[in-house]
Parts: structure tokens; sequence; C-alpha cells
């Protein structure tokens, strides 16, 4: 009998260490996120990148700094045709061809930066798992890797290179459910040095495009909700208004978890709707399908399998009127 | 002597005779005289052996024959080997316990809970090992076929090319049977008016400070 429960004591204490190292790797992991998101907000640095896609490869240049306060922000396209991203303070400027350019009051860059620069780690910890993946080589600089797995499988995970000393980012792969890469932001070279700061002292005086007045968007009350969602995802906004390509009028909520974020779109069917249809580039997913009179429509950065099943969880709430009246084409 | 010189010459290498090899092989003398001029030139290199049994061949030789031999038959009746009784040996060596014996030993569910213990620990360390590299995948998508559903695989936005595809049946048979091309178009143009309209929303909505970054390639 005494033999028995030295084994199984034995084989007790053997779990323990394997349990708490695991522990400590995701710790550490949770740690060097916190340190490379202090870095990314506080530093004065440029960032040379290119961002790789199944079919394109975009270089970047992307400055910041903060100062008094104030985040200073300057994203560049370095190929074709000019496309940049300012961010002065709370206020975000937007250079497109095709647009006119406009202002935008948020504290956010919406880009393609290297993700989850300025997102709220703690946050996140609740639904993914930071594991450490020993380090490697990037940009030249010795790197930690850490995969941000999500703790469900219904989203994509990330492989962070973060430099071991100045804790940014310098390479992130966006991997699907296989471990397919999706996109790739690969760091060419970087510099760490307060001149950036004088650099982009001069967004200080530039004249910007005045900030967009939107008018105050009433948080539509919706006849019809989601019933299933990955865990984590919450309302960010509801409204209602039309498409600006089509003039369509749809009705829309849009969900984030601090990493992802998807759309989903209400309107009415007409001889155009397709009884279901799954379009898919890069990271971003389309599923749209028929529900009665009405075409649901799941948009964004979420596998096909996900979008599927949050678009198939839409039902319309009984009783209360439909908003098929007002969104006739 | 006149082996001598030969024995000299083939030592230093000038010449190659059968019949001196032979005679080496076969004659004392020659052996001796062989061994002698090798030893002269040990020494006259400053080879020479440290330790004067140098005659290794000759002590092995020597110890060969002392050795006793162990071949054959004859071998057994000139030096008997020692035969242990049956009788004895089964009161010296320790006899394997029989079965009946061996249960007696342990009792029935000690046996049957080793085994069982055995089994739990590696569907234990089974369990463990798929949780740890799965990560808990309980909250997975659907079914497996669902998550391996077909995908349209279209190009990214990339400046002005914007292709679209669409499955062919799953376009909605709506007194048509094959969708038209302005059908077509407009359901591409329906897309990107989508995409695009999400991409505003990203953006406007990146205030709440918990949207990521994501792509802004809408035109």
């Amino acid at each position: 009998m005494r033999k028995i429960l030295v084994g199984v004591v034995t084989l007790v204490s053997l779990m323990m260490p394997l349990q708490a190292s695991a522990e400590d790797s995701v710790s550490s992991a949770e740690a060097l996120l916190h340190q490379m998101d202090e870095a990314s907000r506080e530093l004065s640095y440029e960032l040379s990148y290119i961002l790789i896609k199944k079919n394109s490869i975009e270089p970047i240049r992307y400055r910041h700094t903060f100062e008094d306060g104030e985040t200073y922000a300057h994203l560049v396209y370095l190929s074709g045709p000019p496309r940049e991203v300012i961010q002065r303070g709370s206020e975000v400027s937007y250079f497109e061809p095709g647009l006119d350019p406009f202002t935008i009051k948020s504290n956010k860059m919406v880009a393609p930066l290297p993700p989850i620069m300025k997102s709220d780690i703690n946050e996140l910890a609740q639904f993914y798992d930071f594991i450490s993946m020993g380090r490697a080589r990037e940009a030249g600089v010795a790197c930690d890797v850490i995969r941000i797995a999500p703790k469900d499988g219904a989203r994509y995970s990330y492989l962070l290179w973060v430099d071991t000393r100045s804790k940014l980012v310098m390479r992130a792969d966006l991997l699907d459910r296989d471990g397919e890469p999706l996109e790739q932001y690969r760091a060419v070279s970087y510099v760490v040095n307060p001149k950036v700061g004088d650099v982009l002292r001069s967004l200080k005086t530039v004249e910007l495009p005045a900030v967009v007045k939107l008018p105050p968007q009433p948080q539509a009350e919706l006849s019809w909700q989601a019933n299933w969602l990955p865990q984590g995802f919450e309302s960010v906004s509801r409204n209602r208004h039309r498409l600006m390509m089509t003039e369509r009028p749809v009705e829309s909520k849009m969900y984030s978890d601090g990493l992802f974020s998807f759309s989903i779109y209400v309107s009415a069917a007409d001889n155009f709707t397709v009884r279901e249809q799954l379009v898919r580039q890069g990271r971003r997913t389309l599923h749209s399908y028929l529900l009665n009179d009405k075409e649901v429509t799941v948009v964004g950065d979420i596998p096909p399998a996900t979008a599927r099943r949050v678009a198939e969880s839409v039902a319309f709430v009984a009783g209360k009127v439909s908003a098929s009246g007002e969104t006739t084409p | 002597m006149a082996d001598k010189q030969k024995i000299s010459a083939l030592l230093d290498g000038e010449e190659l005779d059968q019949s001196i090899i032979n005679a080496l092989a076969v004659d004392d003398d020659s052996q001796q005289t062989w061994q002698h001029f090798n030893l002269i030139g040990d020494v006259m290199r400053g080879e020479a052996p440290q330790n004067k049994d140098w005659n290794i061949a000759a002590s092995v030789a020597l110890a060969l024959d002392n050795e006793p031999a162990h071949t054959g038959l004859a071998d057994i009746s000139a030096e008997p080997a020692q035969v242990i009784q049956l009788a004895t040996a089964r009161e010296t060596v320790e006899a394997q316990p029989t079965p009946q014996q061996a249960k007696r030993m342990m009792p029935a569910w000690l046996t049957q809970f080793g085994q069982v213990a055995v089994a739990a620990c590696v569907s234990l360390a089974v369990i463990v090992g798929v949780q740890q590299y799965n990560g808990g995948d309980e909250g997975i998508v659907g079914t497996p076929a669902e998550s391996q559903m077909p995908v349209l695989q279209t190009i990214p936005f990339s400046g002005t090319a914007e292709p679209v595809s669409l499955t062919r049946d799953s376009v909605r048979s709506n007194n048509h049977n094959a969708p038209s091309e302005a059908q077509v178009m407009e359901q591409r143009r329906r897309i990107n008016a989508m995409l695009q309209d999400y991409e505003l929303q990203l953006r406007l909505n990146a205030e709440d400070g918990s949207i990521d970054k994501t792509l802004l390639e809408a035109n």
C-alpha cells in the first residue's frame, strides 16, 4: 500500500513542476507583451517594414513619437500612389488616392501597423494565450518569439517577434487555424532615436484637413440580434446607414474583442441577392446568406467558419418593427 | 653469409626474392638473423625498445605453448569439467515460483490494480498531452466538416484591381438558372461596397480604443 502511495506522490510531484514551468513561460510572455506595449507607445522610433500578403508586398514606413502626452505618428506607403496616415494627438488624417483627405477624431490609427501595438494586453489575456516560443533573429537583431493563440478556435492567431533590447515588434505573422500565414509584417530596419521626434515635430505645424463632424449617430435599436458570438466579442457600435458605393441602406453592428473585429450587416434582399456566398481576401472574410427576405452579411477578420456560424445565428426579434420599410431600394 | 646479405638487402627494400621470404618463414637461423638485423637497425635509429623483453613474439609463443589446449573431445576426457548433480542444483538454486505461488504471495487485487494504474497513467499522459497541445478547444466552431469548408481565395485589395469571384451555384436561381453578367457585376460591386464600408466603420469606431489596427486598403 505504501508503495502505491509513494508512486502516486511521485507522479503528482512530477506533474507539478511541468505545470508550474508552463505557467511561468506564459506569464513571462505576457510581461514581455506589456513591455512591448509600453515601448511602442512611448519610444521615438522609425520602423521600415514590408507587409506580405498572398499576392502582394507593400513597403511601409512608420514613424512614431510621444511628446507632451500627445502621440505623433506618420505612416507612409513607400510605393505606388501616395497613401499616408497622420496621427496628431487625438486627430487622425487619412490621405488616399480617389478619396478626399479627411480627418477623424480618434486616438488610434487604423492602418496596416504591426498588430497589437496599442491593444489592451490585460483584456486580451482573457481570450488569448500568450506562449513563449524561444528566440530567433529578425531584422538583424535577436528577438523573443511569442505566440498569441486564441483560447477558443474561432479566430486567427499571431506570431510575434519582439526585439530583446528595444521591445519593438520586428515581425508579426497572422496565422489561420492550420498555421498557414495569411499576412506577414517584417521589419527591414528600425531606428530608436529622439531625433525621430524632431522630424515629426514638423507635423505640428502642417495644415491637415478639418475634422469631419459626424452627425451624432444614435445607437439604433435594431430588430435583430446575433445569438452566437465567439467569446469576448463585444458590440462596439450599431447603426443604420447607406453604403457609400451603392447607396444601399443597411443596418450594421460592429463587434470587437480588442484584437480582431467584425461587422454584421442586414439589408433587404432583392433580385441580386445570392442565397449563400463566401468571399475571402487575405485576412478578411465575407459571408452572406439569405434569411427570409433579408440578406445577412458578416464581414471581418475572422475565419470563414466563425463568420458562417455568426451569420447563421442571426435571428429577428419578433414584435419589433423591421427596418424593411425604410430600406427598400 | 649469402643468406645474411639477401636478408639485409630485403630489409633495405633493395631486393624482393621469393626464396629468401620462404627461407625466413621456415628457417630458424634466418629468422634469428632477420630479428637481429631489425634490432640493430632500431638501435641505430634510436628506436631501441625500452624494455629488455623486446621479443614479444617469442614470449607470446611461449605463453601459448604453456596454455592448456581446449579443443575437441580429447580435452574433456583429459580434464573433466565439474558436473553438478541435478538434485544438489535444485537445493542451491532458487526455483521459479509457480503461478499459484506467485498469486499467493501477491493479492489478486494488487496485481490488477497495478495493471489499471499503468493504463491510467498512460491515458492521463495522453489526455494531458492532448489538452496541452490543443490548448482547450472546447469553443471550436462547428464541426470538422464546417471548418474544412472550401473558401474562395481572391486577390486582396491592392491598388486598383479588386476581383472578387463567386461560386456559380451559390447564385440564387431567381427566375434565371445562370446569373447574367450584369448580375455578377452587381454582386461584385456589392461585395466591394460592403468591404469598403467595413473599413470606414473600423476607422470611425477606432476611437473606442478596442479595435484592431486593421488594414485599410480600400480605395
